[in-house]
């Protein structure tokens, strides 16, 4: 008899490091646990208006924290992720919005592409240290992941279905409370919702999952 | 031949609920681990000066997800958080610079009842939703753990090589990149120093010792 599965929604923006490890960690823990993992690209900034809350690294010393928060994750999760002098500036001053509804255009029109389309976008921000702002960013991504529907989602852009799936994604995370990324919502059984911040409660999921925490998983990166 | 231990330097304050699970935590983990602990009372209020930062209650949205967070850091600590009915008031509106105060002169009169003290006042305020603000309240923590000399104390308080310590507790923490609490300093035999913010980075605590890191270690939890 198989466990009934937990639907466990991600919302993330590729503006947040963080956001990348957790989505990293929950890829690896959805081959572990009896989840049904929905993976929500949706608007940071939306979320940041909405609640009033900024971003961490408008304080300059959670900003140098970030840094060597990030090589510690590293190391613990095998990811490498390099934090560069410039983000604060470039972050705070430019916006995700062309990537994250790339992404939603992914999600619509070629959802099994939507897994390396996010990495892709990470990569590009957080490991290659280059811009994810701009439309021809977007082009240059898209190109590089060789998409059968690249033509149809480069052209949607802009498109009220596509710009309707990012504003749906973000007032869902907002209808769980959300007021920032990486933000988890398991729906449990009797449909209650229990909503997890950032990348490091994967210990308390797995305790409301009633699942053993196996730490970092590090043996399963290469199979996502 | 006795083995130069690590040192870890935990930057507290009453009023964060977090910081009294990370009190836990490392209380439990120093009777496991070959390490030093050293409790280091500060002041919140000047740190979140110091780096323009706020109190994550300041968001509505982090308030309600701190509340049901405290309920599953309960069950995985085997804790008893629970915030005080006027929490928002208290948080935005009251100053525990007196109970800080009061932990420093413990720190210095009587050291060997420093953790019974911090523990009682978080119990006070997070637990029974009593006060930690009135002179009164600071003669029933007395009485409760048993201080030889309560009125020592309680003149120390006033001292300024009181204020002093807590200014000295504060810099330290700054200067390592304090912007909140728990704020924990671990420094290796060598020399080598890491800084981690809030209860959830144990398991990066135990990488960067290079120890396991076993869970919430129920066995050695204090008696609440």
């Amino acid at each position: 008899m198989s466990a009934r599965k937990v639907r466990v929604d991600l919302f993330y923006d590729i503006i947040s490091p963080y956001a990348w490890i957790n989505f990293e960690a929950w890829l690896r823990y959805s081959k572990k646990w009896p989840v049904d993992l929905h993976l929500r690209p949706f608007y940071l900034p939306g979320i940041f208006q909405k609640t009033g809350n900024i971003p961490p690294i408008s304080i300059p010393e959670k900003n140098d924290y970030l840094n060597k928060d990030l090589q510690r994750l590293n190391e613990y999760w095998g990811t490498e992720l390099v934090w560069h002098k410039d983000f604060r500036a470039q972050t705070l001053a430019r916006s995700s919005i062309y990537a994250q509804r790339f992404l939603a255009a992914v999600q619509l029109y070629e959802p099994d592409k939507l897994i390396p389309a996010s990495r892709a976008f990470w990569k590009r921000g957080w490991v290659e240290k280059e811009s994810v702002y701009e439309e021809g960013d977007v082009r240059k991504i898209s190109h590089d992941l060789k998409l059968k529907c690249e033509k149809r989602i480069l052209g949607s852009l802009k498109s009220d279905e596509v710009k309707n799936l990012i504003i749906d994604n973000t007032n869902e995370a907002l209808a769980t409370k959300a007021f920032g990324t990486p933000w988890q919502v398991l729906t449990m059984e009797d449909g209650k919702k229990e909503a997890f911040f950032g990348c490091d409660r994967m210990h308390l999921v797995a305790q409301t999952l009633k699942q053993p925490y196996y730490g970092p998983l590090k043996e399963l990166a290469k199979e996502i | 031949m006795s083995e130069k231990k690590a040192l870890v330097e935990l930057f507290y304050d009453i009023i964060s609920p977090y910081s009294w699970i990370q009190f836990e935590a490392l209380n439990r983990y120093a009777k496991v681990w070959p390490i030093e602990l050293q409790l280091k009372p500060f002041y919140l209020g000047a740190i979140m000066k110091s780096a323009g930062n706020r109190p994550p209650m300041t968001v509505p949205s982090k308030g309600v997800y701190m509340l049901k967070d405290l309920e599953k850091n309960n069950r995985y600590w085997g804790l008893k958080l629970q915030a005080p009915s006027n929490v928002a008031e208290i948080v935005m509106g009251k100053t525990t610079i007196q109970a800080q105060r009061m932990l420093a002169a413990v720190a210095e009169a009587e050291p060997e009842k420093l953790e019974e003290t911090s523990r009682e006042l978080w119990k006070r305020i997070w637990m029974r939703g009593e006060g930690v603000f009135e002179a009164k309240d600071f003669e029933e923590v007395a009485k409760a753990v048993h201080l030889k000399n309560p009125t020592k104390v309680f003149t120390l308080m006033k001292d300024e090589k009181i204020k002093k310590i807590i200014s000295e507790n504060v810099e330290k923490a700054v200067e390592s990149g304090s912007f909140g609490a728990p704020w924990t300093i671990v420094t290796l035999p060598s020399g080598e120093s890491e800084s981690f913010f809030g209860s959830d980075r144990m398991h990066l605590i135990a990488d960067f010792l290079k120890f396991p890191f076993d869970g919430p270690l129920k066995e050695h939890s204090a008696k609440l």
